[in-house]
């Protein structure tokens, strides 16, 4: 098993949050993982991403070449990664901000579209917490990581100012995968 | 001292997700780093930030320079009084540095300086690359010096070889150079942040300038005007690089023992090529590869032992072909080297690598 995983959105979205997220739960799942972002000049606003691996065999190349799978918070980042996916690959998406009739690949693409943006004002009051309903999402249907680890890992790694987050963050994560199902 | 360490995944030891500068910090502290001079630059700005803050923790110096110029030079400073002194840059922060690397290879100082490749020539950008192989391993400054160059392929050595580094460059008074790029420096993998081997003890006190009260004055100096002295340097430092390339060879091979081509990478391209060398192994190509660690020394005796038993090369670099050179010269005329590279920020895919895997096979 082998999974190159694309996480994308506006700066701002916590696509690299998540991502970082994903690969301490690979890790903390015992598989072999690699996190690679963007990095340098970055706004709120503009566009962020990253590629998490995940796999039972060692990685070699830690660099995006062509995702199974990706979660994808925003227009502008759908339309852009949508081509480079695999055949047969999974795209997260999250419909308040990603409409469906762009979706171009729809023969060979599996499309999951869960109100991220709105789960998240929801449960939060804020719409910080879109990429945990994503996240959540991926993972009813990812079939890689289990809710548990990503539970535990967001438990061990949340820094202690942002304790009062963890809570509403986890019960996020868990109405992303009813919202999925 | 030439130990090839155990990938993370093998070792004992808890494990971390980090990001490879961060790594690379890691190995200075535990390696006992001293002080730390640097000016900011990307993709290496972490290494900085990190230090500067748990450096002076545990009684260490941090100095954020005005320059590189001045940066280079203070660890010039420092490492002329016996202390483990390094500094990290990337693409035109290494360049400024060159004139100070040159004095410190004069002087026989010991330092660690790591480039984290990005993406030139001139100001460039701060994409990945690997167009400083030539700078790094043909000396980059004045003058018939060599740097030893260490080329880490994930946080696991962005940690271990950085921890060694400044064992090689102590046992050598040289100094050494870690070869990394933006994508080893700011990618995140586990890693045992636990020192791979116990840190040696290398005396200095014969050496440094540790203040002359009761005994004879030194002066550490790499202009020697009279009669024939700056010569008889450089057939000393001559001596000292032969002993390196005997003593400090490094390499990893990769599915070599049955192969028909083997892949010439280092650093992220070799990543890269063991993806794609993976896959053609699927496909039924019998493909190796083979992984420079030092890079000065080149582990020669090792390629030219595979060349013997093996009869197509392909290098991959993400530049136009530099390591390709020094690959030609060692397996000679007689055996074909291809080459396939990026350059300018260009990151050759797997898919890329494969294709030209098969063209070269076949």
């Amino acid at each position: 098993m082998r999974t190159e995983l694309l996480l994308a959105g506006f700066g701002g979205q916590g696509v690299l949050f998540v991502g970082d997220l994903v690969t301490r739960s690979a890790m903390a799942q015992g598989l072999h993982t690699t996190y690679m972002p963007t990095y340098g000049v970055a706004m709120r606003g503009g566009t962020a991403n990253c590629v998490v691996i995940m796999s039972d065999e060692p990685i070699g190349s830690p660099v995006m070449d062509e995702p199974d799978a990706a979660v994808i918070l925003n227009q502008q980042s759908f339309d852009k990664f949508q081509p480079s996916l695999k055949k047969g690959g999974l795209i997260v998406t999250n419909s308040t901000l990603v409409s469906k009739d762009t979706f171009t690949r729809s023969d060979t693409l599996r499309l999951v579209m869960v109100d991220a943006t709105k789960i998240a004002r929801k449960i939060t009051g804020r719409e910080q917490a879109a990429n945990m309903a994503a996240l959540g999402a991926y993972l009813a249907v990812g079939g890689i990581l289990s809710y548990d680890v990503v539970d535990a890992t967001l438990r061990a790694n949340l820094h202690p100012s942002k304790q009062a987050l963890l809570e509403p963050n986890l019960e996020t994560i868990r109405a992303g995968m009813e919202a999925a199902k | 001292m030439n130990t090839v360490f155990t990938p993370a995944a093998q070792r004992n030891g808890k494990l971390t997700l980090v990001q490879g500068n961060i790594a690379l910090a890691e190995g200075a502290l535990h390696a006992g780093l001293d002080c730390y001079f640097g000016y900011p630059i990307t993709p290496q700005n972490q290494v900085p930030e990190y230090l500067s803050a748990k450096l002076p923790e545990r009684g260490g110096a941090f100095v954020q320079a005005e320059s590189e110029l001045a940066s280079i030079n203070m660890v010039l400073g420092a490492a002329s009084t016996g202390a483990r002194a390094m500094t990290s840059s990337s693409g035109p922060g290494i360049s400024l540095m060159q004139e100070g690397i040159s004095f410190l290879a004069g002087d026989e100082l010991p330092a660690v300086i790591a480039n984290v490749m990005r993406c030139g020539p001139g100001m460039g950008g701060i994409k990945p690359t690997q167009g400083d192989y030539y700078q790094a391993t043909r000396g980059g400054g004045h003058g018939d010096y060599h740097t030893i160059v260490l080329a880490p392929a994930s946080a696991q050595e962005m940690f271990d070889l950085t921890y060694q580094a400044f064992d090689v460059a102590d046992t050598y008074c040289n100094p050494v150079l870690i070869l990394a790029d933006a994508i080893l420096g700011q990618m995140k993998e586990p890693a045992v942040l636990e020192p791979p081997y116990e840190r040696k003890a290398i005396k200095k006190d014969d050496w440094s300038l540790t203040g002359a009260a009761g005994r004879k004055a030194r002066n550490i100096r790499s202009m020697l005007l009279a009669g024939d002295d700056q010569e008889q340097l450089n057939y000393k430092l001559e001596k000292k690089y032969e002993r390196v390339k005997q003593e400090l060879p490094m390499w990893e091979c990769i599915d070599t023992e049955d192969a028909d081509l083997i892949v010439v990478a280092f650093g992220t391209s070799a990543r890269i090529s063991s993806s794609a060398a993976r896959l053609a192994r699927a496909e039924g190509l019998k493909v190796g590869v083979f992984r420079p660690i030092t890079l000065f020394p080149f582990p020669e005796e090792a390629l030219r032992d595979l060349a013997s038993k093996v009869g197509k090369f392909l290098v991959v670099e993400m530049n136009l072909g530099q390591m390709l050179h020094d690959v030609r010269a060692i397996v000679g005329h007689d055996i074909p080297v291809s080459f396939y590279g990026r350059p300018g920020g260009g990151v050759p895919t797997v898919r890329e690598v494969l294709e030209n895997i098969k063209e070269s096979v076949s």
